[in-house]
C-alpha cells in the first residue's frame, strides 16, 4: 500500500530536519551510538567553545606517508560452542613520491595466527604442534556463542591495532622526513601529551559523539563542505588523548550526516594548532581522486584506499585458507 | 636478460597452452609484435604480444570526471597506478613436450638467442636468408628464414599483401632478393635467378644503379646485422617489347643513351604466341565455342597438324599477316563457290575472328611480329645471380597480359623439362589480384600459376607475387605460398574473413603499418612475426627516370600521322591510319619512311596515301614497275 502524501509533504519545511535521498552504506545505524548523555562535552582547545572554520582549498598535499591495516578473518572451526577463527593481519606504510605511490613499502608487517577462547581444547592442540601463531581470547564466562564470537573478533581487531601502532611507532621513531597519514585514530600512539609529531590520523566512523549538547553538536552536524570544527580534545576509552577536529570533505545536502565527515587527530600539543588548517587543506586536496567503488568514498581518501588494495592483494586466498584449515 | 613484468592468469582469464597474460612495466617498451620470453618450473615459453590493455583503478568515467571536479586540467595529489597488461601467443616452448597450460612466472625481454630459439632458427640459422630484422633501431636483430620452406623444395613461394604505395611490396621483394643472392647457398647450375616483370613507371629499372643518397644509420645497420652487403645488383638484363614493326626500338622507360652498353633489349611474339594465347587478347565473347574452333583449326594449320587447301593446293602461314591473307582467301573462297562454311567453319565465324585478329596489328604493334620472326625475351637457360626484368610498363592492359601468359607458360614449359639453368628460379608478379583474381575465368595464366604454385616448389620455380588484396587472388594460389608478408593493409580488406584468424590488435596495427613494416609468415614460425626491412640498395625508379630520362622515340606511324594533320588539318588520323594500314609487305618500314620523307619534305599527304592506298594491292603482286614518286618503289 502506498501512502497517499508523502512524509516530507506532511512534515514540510522545518528547521534540523533532513530528508535522506540516498541511505548511506556504512554506519548510519551507528552514527553517534556510543553517546552517552550523561557525558559532558568534549574540552575545546581551540578557543573557548566550538565553532566553525572555513577550510582553503589549495588543492595542494604534503603528505608524504601513509599507513593503514587490514584484516581477513575465517571461521575455522567449532569445539564445542567455542569458534576458532583462521586471521591474516598486515599493515604498511607506503610513500608518494610526487604524485605517485611507491609499490615498494617503507614498512611492513604480517601476521597469520588462529584466534579461539583460551578454553579450548582444539587451541591447545595446535600450540601444542607449534605450527601456528596461537591467541587465546579472554572470554566472560556464559556469553554464549555468539558472544565468543563478538570477543574473538574484537581480539582479532585489536591485534592488527597493535600492528598498526608498531608500524606507526616505527615511523615516528625513525624520524622520517614528511607526514604521515593514518587510517583511524592515533592517540594510542601518541601517549605523551605536549610532544608533537607529524602525524595525522584520520576517522571515518563516528560510534562516539564527543559533544552531546546542543550548540556544539548543531556545529558538528552543520559543517558544510570545506568547513572544520575548532580543535578539541579527544579522549579514548582508554584513557589515551589526542587533539581532534571534525572536517565535512563533502556536501551532506541530501545525504546521511555522516557523509562526508570525518574526525582528524593529531598530537595532544600546542604546536598542532599550528597546522589545523594547513592539514585541513591537505585533506581537502585528498579528495580526488575518488575512491569509488568503494561504498565509504565520501571519506575514505585516495591514498589510504590505496594502502588497502595494496594490503588486500597480499591476503591468501579463500582457497589459500581453506587449505590452512584442511576443508 | 632483462626482467619486465610477471604472467597473471585468474579463474575467469585462465592462461591456455598456446596463449598467456602478463603485466609489465609501464616503462618497458613493449608493443603488438613484442616477443618475449616466460619461464615457469623448468620450462621455457616464447610468445609474441598480439594485444595490450591498459587500465587503473577507476569504476567508470564518471567517477574520473567527478574526481577532477570536471576539470581536464587538474592534477590530484595521488596518481592512480596503471597497468599494462598484454596478451601473448606462444611462439614455442622448451621442452616442447607436453604441450600444457602456461604456467606463471616471470616474464623476460627476448634477447637475439631467444629470437632464434622462438622462431627455431636453432636448426637454419647458418644456411638461413635473412628476411628483416626483429627489434629496436637502436638493437635489430636478424630474422631469418629457412631456404629449403622459402624457395623449396620443403615449401615455398612467398605472397606479399599491402595497399599500393603504403606498403613497399616491390621494395620488401627486392630486399628478399638481395638477401637470397648474397646468401643462398650453390652456385652455376646450383644457383638462383629471377625474372622480374616491370609493370609500372621506371620501378624495376634501375636495379644495377646504387641509391641516390646513401643508406643512413639506421638501415646500414639493419643490413650488418643481416650480414649483407647493401650494393647494387650487378647481373640485370632488361627487356621490352619492340615499339613497332621495325623492331630498332623498345617500348621501355628505360631507353637513355647511357645505356648504350647495356641497352634494354627488344622481344616481340610471333604467331604461334599470337594464337597460343589469343584468349587473353579476345573478350569472352568473342571467344565462342565456333570461334574457339576456328582458333583451334589455325593453330594446327600453323603447326602443321592440319591442312589448309586455298585454290586448290595446299596452303601455310608462317606470320600474322600471311594468317590474316589465307582467312581472307577462305572468305573470298566460299563466297566463290557461294557456299556459307570453309572446311566446316561457318563465313560469319571466319569473318568475325579475321576482323578480330587483324585488329591485333593495330593493338599490339611491336609486340606481335606482323610479318616477321618472334625474338624471345627470356634465354633458354638462367644464369646464376642474374635478373631479367621484362619491362611490360608502357604496354596497355591485354598487351601485359599477352606478355605475362606467354612468359609464365614459357617458365613453366622450362620447369616441367628441368631446363631453368638453375637450381631455383624466382618469378616475381606484382598484381595478382589482376592476373589470378579469386572467383574469376579458369584462364590459362591462372592455371599456371596455379601449377606454379602447387609443384613449382619441387621443380625449382618459386612464386614472389604479390597483390594489394590477397582476399581477391584465386585461393590456390595464395593458399599454396608458405611464406607470407602483410604491410599496410586497408581497414576495409582487413575485414574479409581470410584476416579474422588475427587478433583484433594485429589488424589495427597492419591498418596502420608504415612502409619498411611488414608482418611475416613462415613455415618455422607457429605465429606471425612483425619485422622491418631496410630500403633496398638499388636506385629507385624515380631516382632512375629524373637521372635518364626515357628518349622519347615516336612509331614511323605516329609521326606519319603527326606530320600529315600538320600539313593537311582536314585529315583525320584513323583516316591516315587506314592507309597505313594497307602496308602489309615486309618492307612495311622502309615504305613508311618513304611516307614519312616524301609528306616531311612538302608532298601533298592526301596524294602520298592515296598513291599508298592505290598502289598497295599491286605492288604485293608485283605487277607493276617502280615509280620515283611511289612510296613503294
Amino acid at each position: 500500500m502506498v501512502a497517499g502524501r508523502s512524509i516530507a509533504s506532511l512534515l514540510g519545511a522545518r528547521e534540523g530536519l533532513r530528508l535522506i535521498r540516498r541511505p548511506a552504506e556504512l554506519d548510519d545505524e551507528v552514527f553517534f551510538g556510543l553517546t552517552d548523555s550523561s557525558a559532558e562535552d568534549a574540552r575545546v582547545v581551540e578557543g573557548s567553545e566550538l565553532k566553525m572554520f572555513a577550510v582553503a582549498n589549495t588543492g595542494k598535499s604534503d603528505f608524504t606517508h601513509f599507513m593503514d591495516g587490514a584484516q581477513r578473518a575465517r571461521l575455522a572451526f567449532y569445539d564445542h560452542d567455542m569458534p576458532g577463527y583462521v586471521a591474516f593481519l598486515n599493515g604498511a606504510v607506503l610513500v608518494r613520491a610526487d604524485v605517485d605511490m611507491i609499490l615498494s613499502p617503507q614498512a611492513y608487517e604480517a601476521k597469520l595466527g588462529v584466534f579461539a577462547p583460551s578454553e579450548s581444547t582444539a587451541l591447545g592442540l595446535l600450540r601444542a604442534s607449534n605450527e601456528y601463531d596461537i591467541h587465546p581470547v579472554q572470554c566472560e564466562p556464559n556469553r554464549g556463542m555468539s558472544g565468543m564470537a563478538e570477543d574473538v573478533r574484537n581480539e582479532i581487531s585489536a591485534t592488527r591495532d597493535l600492528l598498526e601502532v608498531k608500524l606507526i611507532r616505527t615511523w615516528l621513531e625513525s624520524d622520517t622526513d614528511g607526514w604521515l597519514f593514518v587510517d583511524g585514530g592515533i592517540a594510542q600512539v601518541c601517549k605523551r601529551v605536549g610532544e608533537f609529531k607529524r602525524v595525522v590520523g584520520v576517522v571515518k566512523s563516528h560510534r562516539k559523539q564527543y559533544f552531546s549538547s546542543t550548540a556544539p553538536s548543531k556545529v558538528v552536524l552543520g559543517l558544510d563542505e570545506g568547513e572544520r570544527t575548532s580543535v578539541f580534545e579527544a579522549r579514548t576509552r582508554h584513557g589515551d588523548v589526542s587533539w581532534s577536529w571534525y572536517l565535512r570533505l563533502r556536501s551532506d545536502d541530501g545525504e546521511s550526516p555522516a557523509f562526508g565527515l570525518i574526525r582528524v587527530e593529531m598530537p595532544a600539543a600546542e604546536e598542532t594548532l599550528n597546522h589545523v588548517d594547513t592539514v585541513s587543506s591537505w585533506l581537502m586536496a585528498e579528495r580526488a581522486p575518488l575512491s569509488l567503488p568503494d561504498a565509504r568514498f565520501d571519506r575514505l581518501l585516495y591514498p589510504i584506499r590505496f594502502v588497502e588494495q595494496f594490503l588486500r592483494a597480499r591476503h591468501p586466498s579463500e582457497a589459500t585458507l581453506s587449505a590452512m584449515i584442511g576443508v | 636478460m632483462s626482467l619486465i613484468g610477471h604472467v597473471v592468469a585468474t579463474e575467469s582469464s585462465p592462461n591456455t597452452a598456446y596463449s598467456f597474460r602478463f603485466w609489465a612495466d609501464q616503462k618497458c617498451r613493449i608493443g603488438i609484435g613484442t616477443v618475449i620470453r616466460a619461464e615457469y618450473a623448468d620450462t621455457k615459453v616464447f610468445g609474441i604480444v598480439v594485444q595490450a590493455y591498459a587500465y587503473n583503478d577507476v569504476p567508470g568515467a564518471m567517477a574520473d570526471f567527478l574526481g577532477r571536479e570536471g576539470r581536464p586540467d587538474m592534477t590530484p595529489p595521488t596518481a592512480r597506478p596503471e597497468v599494462r597488461l598484454y596478451e601473448a601467443a606462444v611462439l614455442r616452448r622448451m621442452p616442447e613436450e607436453p604441450v600444457g597450460a602456461i604456467g606463471i612466472g616471470p616474464v623476460f625481454e627476448a634477447t637475439e638467442e631467444d629470437l632464434n630459439d622462438a622462431l627455431g632458427a636453432g636448426k637454419y640459422r647458418d644456411r638461413g636468408i635473412p628476411i628483416g630484422v626483429y627489434g629496436s633501431k637502436a638493437n635489430p636483430m636478424a630474422v631469418y628464414a629457412d631456404p629449403e620452406f622459402l624457395l623449396g623444395p620443403e615449401a615455398g613461394h612467398l605472397n606479399v599483401t599491402g595497399t599500393s604505395g603504403l606498403a613497399a611490396k616491390t621494395s620488401y621483394i627486392l630486399f628478399l632478393l638481395t638477401s637470397i643472392f648474397q646468401r643462398f647457398r650453390g652456385e652455376g647450375g646450383e644457383g638462383v635467378a629471377t625474372v622480374l616483370f616491370n609493370v609500372k613507371g621506371g620501378d624495376l629499372l634501375f636495379l644495377d644503379h646504387e641509391t641516390q643518397s646513401p643508406l643512413d644509420e639506421e638501415h646500414r645497420r639493419m643490413y650488418s646485422v643481416c650480414g649483407l652487403d647493401p650494393k647494387p645488383f650487378t647481373n640485370v638484363h632488361y627487356c621490352a617489347p619492340f615499339k613497332d614493326e621495325a623492331k630498332e626500338v623498345v617500348d621501355s622507360l628505360r631507353t637513355h643513351e647511357d645505356f648504350k652498353n647495356s641497352p634494354t633489349s627488344g622481344f616481340c611474339f610471333g604467331l604461334s604466341e599470337a594464337l597460343e594465347h589469343a584468349e587473353v587478347l579476345l573478350n569472352r565473347d568473342d571467344l565462342d565455342a565456333k570461334a574457339d574452333a576456328f582458333l583451334q583449326f589455325l593453330r594446327k594449320v600453323a603447326a602443321n597438324e592440319e591442312k589448309l587447301i586455298l585454290e586448290g593446293t595446299q596452303a601455310t602461314f608462317r606470320t600474322l599477316r600471311e594468317m590474316l591473307a589465307c582467312i581472307q582467301k577462305m572468305l573470298d573462297e566460299a563466297k566463290a563457290n557461294n557456299e556459307t562454311t570453309f572446311q566446316s567453319h561457318h563465313v560469319a565465324t571466319i569473318r568475325k575472328m579475321h576482323n578480330r585478329l587483324s585488329g591485333f596489328l593495330m593493338r599490339f604493334p611491336g609486340l606481335i611480329s606482323a610479318g616477321g620472326d618472334p625474338v624471345p625475351a627470356l634465354p633458354e637457360a638462367f644464369d646464376d645471380r642474374h635478373i631479367y626484368v621484362i619491362d611490360v610498363s608502357r604496354m596497355a592492359s591485354d598487351a601485359q597480359d599477352l606478355v605475362f601468359a606467354s612468359v609464365i607458360g614459357k617458365l613453366r614449359e622450362k620447369m616441367e623439362l628441368g631446363r631453368l639453368g638453375v637450381r631455383r628460379l624466382i618469378v616475381a608478379v606484382d598484381e595478382l589480384n589482376k592476373y589470378a583474381p579469386s572467383g574469376g575465368r579458369d584462364t590459362y595464366v591462372v592455371q599456371s600459376l596455379r601449377d606454379i604454385a602447387a609443384r613449382g616448389r619441387y621443380l625449382g620455380l618459386t612464386l614472389f607475387g604479390a597483390q594489394q588484396f590477397r582476399s581477391k587472388v584465386d585461393a590456390q594460389i595464395v593458399g599454396n605460398a608458405a611464406n607470407s608478408a602483410y604491410g599496410h593493409i586497408q581497414l576495409e580488406e582487413l575485414t574479409n574473413s581470410i584476416y579474422t584468424v588475427y587478433p583484433a590488435a594485429i589488424r589495427e596495427k597492419l591498418a596502420s603499418a608504415s612502409p619498411g613494416e611488414m608482418m611475416v609468415r613462415h613455415p618455422h614460425f607457429s605465429q606471425p612475426i612483425f619485422i622491418k626491412f631496410p630500403i633496398p640498395p638499388v636506385l629507385k625508379g624515380s631516382d632512375g627516370m629524373a637521372r635518364w630520362p626515357a628518349k622519347v622515340v615516336e612509331r614511323i606511324e605516329d609521326r606519319i600521322v603527326r606530320l600529315a594533320v600538320v600539313r593537311d588539318p582536314e585529315l583525320k588520323p584513323h583516316e591516315i591510319w587506314a592507309h597505313l594500314d594497307q602496308v602489309t609487305t615486309p618492307d612495311r618500314p622502309a615504305i613508311l619512311h618513304r611516307v614519312e620523307q616524301q609528306i616531311g619534305s612538302g608532298d601533298a599527304p592526301r596524294e602520298v596515301l592515296r598513291r599508298l592506298g592505290k598502289l598497295a594491292p599491286q605492288q604485293v603482286t608485283g605487277q607493276y614497275p617502280a615509280d620515283a614518286d611511289d612510296p613503294f618503289a
